[in-house]
């Protein structure tokens, strides 16, 4: 279709709008109402535009382009009406851009000084609208809000969770909540970006600095395995807020507020600064070089003493791909076995099966063209906000989700079905009872394995029903897994009886649980913390204590690590040093340094580099090494993965007459972000509620306890919250281990006694 | 003092009536008939509490329905008076002469428009719409119901048989 | 005589009952539809070549309205428009109230016609007293009397309709807001296209039609071609119910033919009260220009005779103001009106009805001056045609014309600081 814009000649496809050409080929038309992944509402009139034979200015964002108009962007009736609507939208707007923390990147202050008049002639009083404190994540001004309502839109159309609304009408419309202090979407910082002025902004960034001295870095989330793009913007080597950058395939235009906020925790006090040694049973500072030396005797020395499988080597999947192909390939070469990052898992039977890495199987945003997805040990809402926003999109194309999970569910996009399982009758139902749903081998079917499958002491019994249950429905299996980058734990061999890319190894070492309930003379941990990224903290602590020498890489001194550790090396948190993460659709996405990190903190792939060379005559840059690794991996593809667990059968024996659970809750999922202040405020982190069945509630007695056999632990029955919904004899702790109470396994069948 | 609002089973089987007149999947369509059979059921106004107990009667969000109740102006999201008293004063009762009839009800209630009485026992709504009277200006509603033709005398004797 | 379409039962001791209704030739006509089943695209033509045109504001063809929905299978509905609440405008509540059969009966030849199987009638909430009850009540004996319902008449048709009540709004007058009410969402007009008739309530295709306009087609569909055509007056086509309102000495609804002089109707309507002079007519709702009482006087109640002088016919209600008006004063109750039913979405809708409404309330305590008067002026034309519905226009609409037409009245006022007239 030929339309003219500014007497250009362009072709416009059908259903096109003005505003949609004009972005595509760059010409700029002002908007404060229009989003592009928002519904249209034409209501700001800010883009209105002069189409020849049309009487009035039209707006751009919703008028569709027709064969043969024309449209003038730049004509005097334009700028005409553009000055229009920009004297009303001011004629209300406090002149306060010296103290806006929006000024200078004000869309208002921006189209104003193009469009608008240099003095207003309006002299009524102005309106005022009265704040309220609605989130620790988001400040008001709503006497500057010009009522676009993006931030409403954003709740009803892509978040789905519809928390702010507009009230009242007319010249007294406002935009507000229900009850205060009680926005609490996890894609709730979006609304920050979408507010086109200083209603809304990023209350941890208040007058912390003016936009114009900030830098921009990009980098990539670190905290789920979706690999969200990021801005960091710093000021004077700080972080002091993150945004989006966009890209289509993953995030959008979107930011979940884990990864907008979660920076926050590399300015955490309890951060490891300084290389410590212990003496005399206290850990004392020392100089990198004399610790390099000395760690390196260490290790010499325990090999040769104890053996190699008497020493257990742990990483993180929050490290990058860099530190965990150095981690594996610096311990491989010298004999060790015993490597692994699966430190949340108990069930390991299933291991040969695995395929080459977890992944999606899919691109992310491929997710809506399927018809039905399984999701199984997962709560997209509040696990991956990212994906809820496609999952939502799914559901309005038709996709019915069918969700089983071992938590309460509390997705923000539409279930079609849901059931709420413990770990025994997941198996009958995926087995048998699950026949009501009416699902054909012939549609586009996917079941998605989430994070909590991976902490079942029988998950490898559960893999093997899923396995079987999808010979009846001949959908793709993809998995979310627990960290950022578990994708290059398993690719990179990270693993007891894998090398790099899935090769078998010659010896097949001790997996995760088994090196540290097994006693070991020597541990090594890279980026973990003892008490919150074990499967059962307590057998952490006591392998901790009864071992000869710990050697611990670490961005921050938790209790036990200053307790336990003889050897403390401080690394980089993602935000201070290179990297790259393979994300789980398999994009391998690599970022660079966002700030300097204090002197004796170095990044966790150049000190294991350092070690590498004191036995091998590898050394790299981190050019070459990302272009070794790159090489490696390059003829992976994540869709040829098949799925066969049909014969793993679970080790483990579940005695226990109840199923206990703790739930991954969102701001406690890793190191960083369980620092981070401001989302530490949010209504998720206060829940530390234990969440029991009506059944076992049934059974208490006035004054009651409960009373976990095999831990020791004993709870007064009114320390419970009844969840009606659970099955029975179910337990489920909101969080693991924060409140200083449950440290026991991550989800056990256990016996207790009311 | 923190208790739900429980909507009583007479209204319950209101709602489920008006329910019925939509799609389904399309409850939210009955929020605003629903508020009005809870308003009256509450002596005239809306409370949070009551939202919240619709919001979850009709699994909407809660938000859509204090949206609703704050944009239509015959839903109270405040306390009022027993007795709802609207003095239509639109161009039309305007130009019969309604400004006298409503200062003459705001001297006799001793209230300003948009005030209740002392006594709770009426409130004089601010109404701006035309009640669509017109050809029978000037007139006010009282409970909805319509006074017609009014004068003052009249507008005294409707105002002692309610009292 | 004039016949009576939508009027016809008044007078009758019960004239809301479904037997006064029958005994009037009542749902015959939709009878004769279902037992002669009458082609849709049949309905639809006669309709159109009747002159029909919408009685709600914008005086749209009701015919070709109709004739936009898909013919395609599907659900559709029908959406009757019973919000009347512009001022000056009091017809649909009469009929409500004293005919509501003739709306149930045009309601279900519009469902028939446009392929609706339900259709909502939707009341204003100042209803609920009166009209919300008599309209139920006819509902039920509709029912009682199969006219409505399930395989009506045995004809496999199956329609059913539902009264729907809001909660004071009058932008919900506005069809699109209309139907974000029935959604059960704030009264926002929605952006056109995609038009109703394409993607209407529920994101189906639905007709919106005024009270009147749908109490008028059972006789006009009763009645041979060409009847209701030729009800009109002088070159125009068929009949329209003025509200006669203000300072006259019988004020009340007239279904006269259109066309008809004003001067005729006046009459009709007692005459100018207490002697007084005609001043001013606003001929249509507040919404529409105000004319001056001596070119009134001259033009005949039609579409193209009102808009000759520089206003429209609107909605019928006329509203009639003597020489001891204060223009000032009448504005300043306009304004107010519509700075309080703005809806909010549109900038300068949202923004501007209040700020002329600051400006008229500063001339009335004497604060103003006569740049402001220029102000009023450019604000209006600001507005106007600059937003999703056409309430900004009713705001501007008044402001330009009470200025245009009285203007050394407000320059009085301005200076004086007091009416001219008092
Ligand atoms: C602000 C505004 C208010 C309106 N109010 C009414 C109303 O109260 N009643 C009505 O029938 N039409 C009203 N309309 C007109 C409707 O939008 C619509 O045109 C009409 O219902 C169509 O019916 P008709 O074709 O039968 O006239 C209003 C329009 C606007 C812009
Ligand atoms: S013109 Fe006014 S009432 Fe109409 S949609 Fe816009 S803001 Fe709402
Ligand atoms: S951007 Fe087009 S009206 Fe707001």
């Amino acid at each position: 279709m030929k339309v003219f814009i500014n007497n250009r000649e362009y072709t416009a496809e059908s259903n096109e709008t003005i505003i949609e050409l004009c972005d595509k080929v760059g010409i700029h038309i002002p908007r404060f109402c229009y989003h592009k992944h928002l519904s249209v509402v034409a209501s700001c009139r800010m883009c209105l535009v002069d189409i020849e034979g049309v009487n009035h200015a039209q707006p751009a964002c919703s008028t569709p382009l027709r064969e043969n108009m024309k449209v003038f962007t730049h004509s005097n009736k334009t700028k005409i009406a553009q000055k229009n609507s920009m004297e009303f939208l001011l004629i209300n707007h406090p002149l306060d851009c010296p103290i806006c923390d929006q000024g200078g990147e004000c869309e208002l202050q921006d189209v104003s000084l193009e469009h608008g008049d240099d003095h207003s002639t309006y002299m009524q009083l102005k309106r005022v609208v009265i704040d309220k404190d609605i989130s620790p994540l988001i400040s008001t001004d709503m006497t500057r809000c010009i009522h676009c309502s993006r931030c409403v839109r954003f709740g009803e159309e892509i978040s789905n969770v519809k928390e702010l609304g507009l009230l009242n009408r007319g010249e007294d419309m406002k935009i507000d909540v229900v009850i205060e202090g009680e926005v609490t979407s996890e894609l709730s910082g979006n609304m920050i970006d979408l507010c086109p002025v200083g209603a809304l902004n990023n209350k941890p960034y208040r007058y912390k600095a003016r936009t114009w001295d900030l830098k921009q870095h990009a980098g990539i989330s670190p905290h789920d395995c979706l690999g969200s793009n990021i801005y960091y913007h710093t000021y004077n080597n700080k972080i002091l807020r993150a945004v989006p950058m966009e890209n289509e395939q993953i995030n959008q235009t979107w930011l979940s507020d884990r990864d907008r906020f979660g920076y926050e925790g590399i300015y955490s006090k309890d951060r490891a600064f300084k290389p410590m040694i212990s003496q005399d049973g206290k850990l004392i500072e020392c100089e990198n070089q004399i610790l390099l030396d000395r760690l390196n005797h260490i290790i010499i020395n325990a090999i040769k003493n104890h053996g190699t499988e008497n020493i257990g080597c742990l990483i993180s999947p929050q490290s990058t791909s860099e530190e965990l192909y150095l981690f594996q390939k610096l311990f491989k070469s010298l004999g060790i076995a015993n490597i692994d990052h699966r430190t949340n898992e108990r069930d390991f039977s299933y291991q040969d099966d695995y395929p080459i890495m977890p992944s999606l199987g899919i691109n992310i945003n491929e997710i809506n063209e399927f018809q039905n997805i399984f999701l199984i040990g997962v709560n997209i809402k509040s696990e991956f906000p990212i994906l809820s926003i496609h999952l939502n999109n799914a559901v309005k194309d038709k996709t019915k989700i069918f969700s089983i999970n071992f938590d309460m569910l509390d997705e923000d996009f539409p279930v079609f079905y849901k059931k709420i399982v413990n770990n025994k009758n997941i198996l009958s139902l995926l087995s048998n009872d699950i026949e009501e749903i009416n699902v054909q081998p012939n549609e586009k079917n996917l079941i998605i394995i989430g994070p909590t499958v991976s902490q079942l002491p029988n998950q490898s019994d559960v893999l093997s029903t899923i396995n079987k249950f999808n010979e009846s429905i001949n959908a793709r299996i993809g998995f979310l897994t627990d960290f950022c980058n578990n994708t290059s734990a398993w690719l990179l061999g990270n693993l007891p009886h894998r090398d790099i890319c899935g090769k078998k190894s010659k010896i097949i070492g001790k997996n995760a649980y088994e090196m540290i309930s097994e006693k070991l003379s020597t541990y090594i941990l890279f980026n973990l913390e003892p008490e919150h990224d074990f499967w059962d903290s307590n057998i952490v602590e006591s392998a901790l204590k009864n071992s000869k020498c710990n050697i611990i890489f670490t961005s921050y001194i938790t209790p036990m690590i200053e307790k336990y550790a003889d050897m403390v090396i401080p690394i980089s948190t993602f935000a201070e040093c290179d990297g790259s993460y393979i994300n789980i659709d398999g994009t391998f996405q690599s970022f660079s340094k966002i700030v300097e990190p204090k002197k004796d903190i170095s990044s966790g792939w150049s000190i294991l580099n350092n070690l590498l060379k004191y036995n091998s005559s590898d050394i790299y840059d981190i050019k070459t090494l990302r272009s070794e690794i790159k090489d490696l991996i390059k003829d992976i593809d994540i869709r040829n993965f098949k799925i066969n667990f049909k014969n793993v059968k679970s080790k483990n024996q579940l005695e226990g007459n109840t199923f206990i659970v703790t739930r991954r809750n969102t701001y406690k999922t890793d190191s960083i972000v369980r620092r981070a202040e401001s989302l530490n405020m949010t209504m998720q982190s206060k829940d530390n509620n234990i969440y029991i069945s009506n059944n076992i509630a049934n059974q208490f007695k006035d004054n009651g306890y409960i009373d976990f056999e095999n831990n020791n632990i004993r709870y007064k029955t009114n320390e419970f919250t009844v969840k009606t919904n659970l099955p029975d004899n179910t337990i489920i702790f909101s969080t693991n281990n924060l409140n200083g109470k449950y440290t026991g396994p991550k989800s056990q069948n256990i016996n207790i006694k009311i | 003092m923190n208790e739900d609002y429980i909507i009583s089973d007479n209204s319950k089987q209101l709602i489920d009536d008006v329910v019925k007149k939509f799609p389904n999947n399309q409850s939210r369509s009955a929020i605003i008939e629903s508020l009005l059979i809870l308003q009256h059921e509450n002596n005239g106004f809306i409370t949070k509490k009551i939202m919240k107990a619709l919001a979850i009667y009709l699994t909407v969000h809660e938000i859509d329905i204090y949206e609703v109740a704050t944009f239509y102006t015959m839903i109270n999201v405040h306390p009022v008076g027993k007795n709802t008293i609207a003095v239509c004063n639109n161009v039309s009762c305007m130009l019969r002469g309604s400004d006298e009839i409503l200062s003459h009800i705001e001297k006799k209630l001793n209230i300003k428009v948009g005030q209740s009485t002392k006594d709770n026992c009426f409130y004089l709504k601010d109404e701006i719409e035309c009640l669509a009277a017109c050809n029978g200006g000037p007139m006010m509603q009282v409970n909805h119901k319509n006074y017609e033709n009014l004068t003052i005398d009249k507008v005294d004797k409707i105002l002692e048989s309610i009292k | 005589m004039n016949p009576k379409l939508c009027t016809e039962t008044y007078n009758h001791s019960h004239p809301a009952s479904i037997e006064t209704y029958l005994s009037l030739g009542g749902y015959d006509a939709w009878k004769n539809i279902l037992q002669n089943k009458m082609p849709r695209s049949k309905i639809i033509e006669k309709i159109k070549d009747s002159g029909l045109r919408g009685k709600g504001g914008a005086g749209f063809l009701t015919g070709l309205k109709w004739s936009f929905i898909p013919l395609i299978e599907g659900q559709k509905y029908l959406v009757c428009n019973s919000d009347e609440s512009e001022p000056g405008t009091c017809k649909d509540r009469d009929i409500l109230r004293y005919n509501p059969h003739s709306i149930i009966e045009g309601m279900l030849i519009a469902c028939y016609a446009i392929g609706a199987s339900v259709g909502y009638n939707y009341l204003r909430g100042e209803f609920m007293d009166q009209q919300w009850k008599v309209f139920n009540e006819a509902l039920k004996e509709a029912y009682k009397f199969k006219l409505i319902g399930n395989n009506i008449i045995s004809s496999n048709i199956n329609i059913d309709i539902y009264a729907l009540i809001g909660a004071g709004a009058y932008i919900v007058g506005e069809e699109t807001a209309m139907l974000e009410s029935i959604e059960g969402k704030r009264g926002m007009p929605r952006i056109k296209p995609p038009f109703p008739a394409i993607k209407g309530l529920y994101g189906k295709p639905t007709i919106i039609n005024n009270t009147e306009t749908l109490a008028s087609i059972p006789k006009i569909m009763l009645n041979e071609d060409g009847w209701y055509k030729n009800l009109g007056l002088n070159k125009s086509e068929g009949m329209k119910i003025f509200c006669m309102s203000g300072h006259i000495n019988k004020p009340g609804n007239f279904e006269i033919p259109l066309g008809t002089p004003f001067a005729d109707l006046l009459k009709s309507a007692g005459g100018i009260s207490n002697n007084r002079k005609i001043k001013a007519v606003i001929p249509g709702g507040s919404s529409v220009p105000v004319v001056k009482g001596e070119d009134m006087m001259r033009i005949n109640m039609d579409y193209e005779s009102i808009a000759s002088a520089g206003s429209m016919l609107g909605s019928g209600g006329v509203i009639v103001m003597d020489d001891s008006t204060c223009m000032v004063s009448v504005l300043h109750r306009i304004s107010r009106f519509y700075y309080a039913e703005s809806c909010g979405q549109c900038t300068p809708c949202r923004e501007g009805t209040g700020w002329l409404y600051k400006i008229l309330s500063n001339i009335l305590s004497g604060k103003a001056s006569l740049n402001d008067l220029e102000q009023l002026n450019r604000i209006a034309f600001q507005i106007e045609g600059h937003c999703i519905c056409a309430l900004g226009d009713a705001a501007a609409m008044p402001v330009r014309s009470f200025l245009k037409n009285f203007w050394s009245e407000f320059e009085y006022y301005v200076d004086k600081k007091e009416s001219m007239v008092s």
